[in-house]
């Protein structure tokens, strides 16, 4: 186990050693949004690969994020990690809330009721509370940002450096929370067999609570990052012809696996500043990764990898690779 | 052609649930109007089997030859039209629909209109046909189970544990239905209940988690239910 | 509020019950067949909609715009579904899910390399308006709900009437049983695809003169389909006639009061409902899957 465990770790490490190291050589506007996009994507994957809810309303968690530090940076304080705090705690109290609702709805309901909270949630931020979110045009504060002591989060450097940070946590935490928790473990129980896991006696609305809270959670850390990053917000970042998105890379990358979307933020945003230089409809593209993703398996790009590599690894007597593989079986729970 | 009369014959079938095998080199024959049983435990895997054999479920290797032709891989809807039958253990008609909606949508897959031999092994069935399928006993499931399966003429009946849930009396019912049934076709039912087994059955197989372990063929022995040690 | 107000609002309301009927109807029977949630039925209500543009833009004839939208996304949807979801049929719908939001976003960059991003105006082909106790009610409206209405009918009589629409229903209570009948539930599946889709269309068609044709939609009422098939409970036709009716309403009246009100209180009413009875108004709780 404790093997086990210092592999990942050190996986985690070198990944994101080079990850750090790319900056040199991409641009750093490039990586940080691969950053922040991984860290969104993270709670999608986790919960259609671990525990089996697709979601076609991420925008809406992500949004509640962004919002929450942008109403703190446009109309209170100007303390950057004080806005980002209250990004995630606002977060944090609204999936506590809808998280209790949307967890009881069996799994089609759940992704469009998902979709249509998304829907509603942009047209609160664009039309409802135009007056203090200023619809489309947006909430500006870039300027109002106050330089802090050793990360200087008022300049991009210091904001990538931070996201960094925070991007090494989350993915601490959900390497504990998959391959090493009973938590992650019932959570793949709720996916594969929920009634199993109630006669086991465990409290599944719990667990599916918890998972959602984490999850989503995670999501309205990356909408804050977003909104210190742009210093900027308006209805835009929930539009929910959006929503795909973070699906599209979950299953891009691989759904359930640590490094999934690590992989599919990295692949999904140079294609698309490659593609945006060609052709000038996005949805075409992304309609037809997801089109041919799904059918090849829906598996990922690492999950496939990690299957290959297990295969490998497995030829040579060493069991080490059977962690890695991927649970197989379909994307959501019955 | 097939030798002598065996209109089924099954070969080395395997088949698996995912990973976990569930039934190991399956044979077992069967001869036109004859009646076999399959007997087993819970989980032994008669239901696989006959979902195999009726192309429900895909086996993952083995022959299965009916009238003289390869079923194997053939879609389930195509094997029934062909006049192999499988009738699903669960007793659930079509809830939704009437008992005529039901007979009529089994004439429509076999292109045979002709009910009169549903209502001559089924009598009741004429008065219930405005009968919503929810609405029927169990017993009245049952008949119009097989009654819908018997349309188009089919030379096997596969019957899952015909006899679950049944009144006594109405079973007694089933095992002549059963001796006039296979008049026109081969019969093989899957039974928990022996003495139901014993009065219909001319021949038995018994399974053991998901093996063809005794071919029970003497008539003393049917009739005794002494078979009942291989379970 | 005067009654004027109420009657117009009202009769608006039912006019997009009947477009929401016709959209949803199809993706409801599709889930209960097929236990699939086909999202592309909004990428064939875009491809309705700008048909029947094209061909009014050059033939003036409205009509024919309607059938031709019909007839091009049945060949649409006759290649989706043998490329696409002959493959998932057997897998969770959440493939159909994630699969057909994948088409229908492909088709969202299609439309918009085909026809552009500006919005295009159909005039609707009929004109005049009607009297109802006293109110002008654009006659177009009336035709809407009137068609509607027919095809409700029309579903209702296939479905119950034809053995088809037998075979249909009992399909939604067992497919597999149906196949044991020796009944090709493929054909089924795929009948039953086209039927969706030719509503879908057809909504898209009759659409055009109340809204713009534009690349999005498609996107933009996909959130209300939603609110309906969930209102309603999927797979039940019932459900979906029912919340259709309800939604409608709430929107029109919704924006009569307080404009953001039309997108909120659908989702809210939604909520209430799904609180009460977390399978939608006529849902099965059987219907698991
Ligand atoms: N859908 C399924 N998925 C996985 N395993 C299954 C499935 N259906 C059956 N099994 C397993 O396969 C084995 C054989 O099951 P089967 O239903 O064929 O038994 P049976 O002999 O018909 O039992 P019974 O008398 O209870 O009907 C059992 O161990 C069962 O748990
Ligand atoms: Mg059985």
């Amino acid at each position: 186990m404790k093997r086990l465990f210092n592999n990942n770790l050190s996986k985690i490490l070198i990944i994101f050693t080079i990850l750090y190291l790319l900056k040199y050589v991409l641009p750093q506007s490039f990586m940080l949004e691969v950053i922040i996009l991984s860290i969104y994507t993270m709670g999608c994957s986790f919960l259609i690969g671990r525990v089996g809810f697709v979601s076609f309303g991420q925008p809406a968690y992500l949004a509640i994020g962004a919002y929450g530090t942008a109403f703190y940076l446009y109309y209170f304080g100007t303390n950057p990690f004080v806005a980002i705090l209250v990004g995630i705690l606002l977060g944090l109290i609204i999936n506590i809330i809808t998280g209790a609702f949307f967890i009881r709805l069996n799994s089609s309901y759940y992704t469009l009721c998902n979709q249509a909270f998304c829907v509603v949630n942009f047209f609160i931020f664009q039309k409802a509370l135009v007056k203090y979110t200023h619809g489309d045009n947006g909430l500006w504060f870039l300027s109002r940002i106050d330089p802090t002591p050793v990360i200087d989060l008022s300049r991009t450097e210091g904001v990538f450096i931070f996201a960094f940070l925070v991007a090494v946590g989350v993915w601490l935490l959900f390497n504990y929370l998959m391959n090493h928790s009973v938590f992650g473990a019932t959570c793949l129980c709720v996916k594969c067999n929920e009634e199993k896991l109630r006669f086991l006696g465990y409290n599944v609305f719990n667990i599916k609570w918890l998972a959602f809270i984490i999850a989503n959670t995670i999501t309205s850390l990356a909408g804050a990052l977003y909104s210190l990053y742009f210093g900027f917000v308006s209805a835009g970042i929930t539009a929910p012809s959006k929503a795909i998105e973070p699906v599209a890379i979950s299953m891009l990358g691989g759904a359930g696996t640590l490094f999934g979307p690590l992989v599919g933020s990295f692949i999904f945003i140079g294609l698309k500043d490659i593609a945006s230089q060609v052709i000038s409809y996005w949805e075409l593209l992304v309609g037809l990764m997801l089109i041919i993703v799904m059918l090849a398996g829906e598996k990922g790009i690492v999950g496939s990898l990690e299957g290959f590599l297990s295969k490998l690894i497995n030829k040579h007597g060493n069991n080490e690779g059977l962690q890695a593989t991927n649970i197989e079986g379909e994307v959501g729970s019955e | 052609m097939p030798k002598n009369n065996t209109i089924l014959e099954v070969t080395n079938l395997n088949a698996a649930y995912g990973q976990s095998k569930v039934i190991f080199d399956i044979n077992l024959n069967v001869k036109l109007n004859e009646r076999v049983a399959i007997v087993g435990r819970n989980g032994a895997g008669k239901t696989t089997m006959l979902k195999c054999i009726a192309g429900l479920l895909k086996a993952s290797s083995g022959s299965v030859i009916y009238d003289g032709m390869e079923i194997m891989g053939k879609a389930p809807f195509e094997v029934a039209k062909m006049g192999l039958k499988y009738i699903d253990q669960d007793k659930e008609v079509f809830l939704d629909l009437t008992v005529r909606e039901n007979l009529q949508l089994s004439s429509y897959a076999t292109g045979d209109y002709n009910w009169d031999r549903v209502f001559e092994h089924f009598p009741k069935l004429k008065i219930l046909l405005d009968r919503k399928g929810a609405y029927l006993s169990g017993g009245e499931r049952q008949m119009l189970m097989i009654g819908r399966a018997i349309l188009g003429d089919p030379k096997v009946l596969l019957i899952d544990e015909p006899t679950e849930g049944l009144a006594p009396s109405i079973v007694n019912d089933l095992v002549t239905t059963f001796h006039d049934l296979s008049k026109d076709s081969a019969i093989i039912i899957v039974g928990q209940n022996l003495s139901f087994v014993s009065r219909v059955a001319q021949r038995i197989y018994a399974v053991k988690e998901g093996r063809m372990i005794a071919e029970i063929r003497d008539k003393e022995e049917i009739k005794e239910a002494t078979y009942s040690r291989y379970l | 509020m005067n009654a004027h107000l109420i009657i117009s609002a009202f009769v608006l309301g039912l006019s997009m019950s009947g477009v929401y009927f016709l959209l949803t109807v199809g993706l409801s029977l599709c889930y209960g067949l097929m236990r699939i949630i086909s999202l592309d039925q909004f990428l064939y209500y875009s491809v309705g909609a700008y048909m029947t543009y094209t061909i009014v833009a050059v033939t003036g004839n409205f009509w024919l715009g309607l059938l031709a939208g019909i007839l091009t996304t049945i060949l649409i949807a006759l290649f989706v579904e043998k490329i696409v979801y002959k493959r998932i049929y057997e897998k969770s719908v959440m493939f159909s899910m994630i699969l057909s939001f994948g088409v229908n976003l492909m088709g969202v960059g299609l439309i918009k390399y085909i026809w552009g991003l500006e919005p295009k105006p159909v005039k609707a082909p009929i004109g005049g308006n009607l009297n109802i106790f006293g109110t002008e009610v654009p006659g177009y409206r009336i035709f809407v709900i009137l068609l509607a209405a027919l095809v409700y009918l029309a579903v209702c009589y296939f479905l119950n009437k034809t053995i088809l629409g037998t075979a249909i229903r009992a399909g939604i209570d067992d497919a597999e049983k149906v196949e044991a009948l020796g009944i090709n539930i493929y054909k089924l599946f795929t009948l039953t695809f086209l039927l969706a889709t030719s509503l879908s269309a057809l909504a898209g068609a009759i659409h055009t003169p109340m809204v713009m044709v534009v690349p999005d939609m498609g996107m933009n009422i996909i959130a209300f389909a939603f609110m309906v098939v969930i209102i309603g409970g999927l797979g039940s036709i019932k459900g979906t006639l029912i919340s259709s009716l309800l939604v409608g309403q709430v929107v029109s009246f919704g924006s009569l009061i307080w404009a953001p009100l039309a997108d909120m209180a659908p989702f809210m009413i939604m909520i209430i409902i799904l609180l009460i009875k977390p399978t939608g108004l006529y849902g099965s709780k059987y219907m698991k899957r």
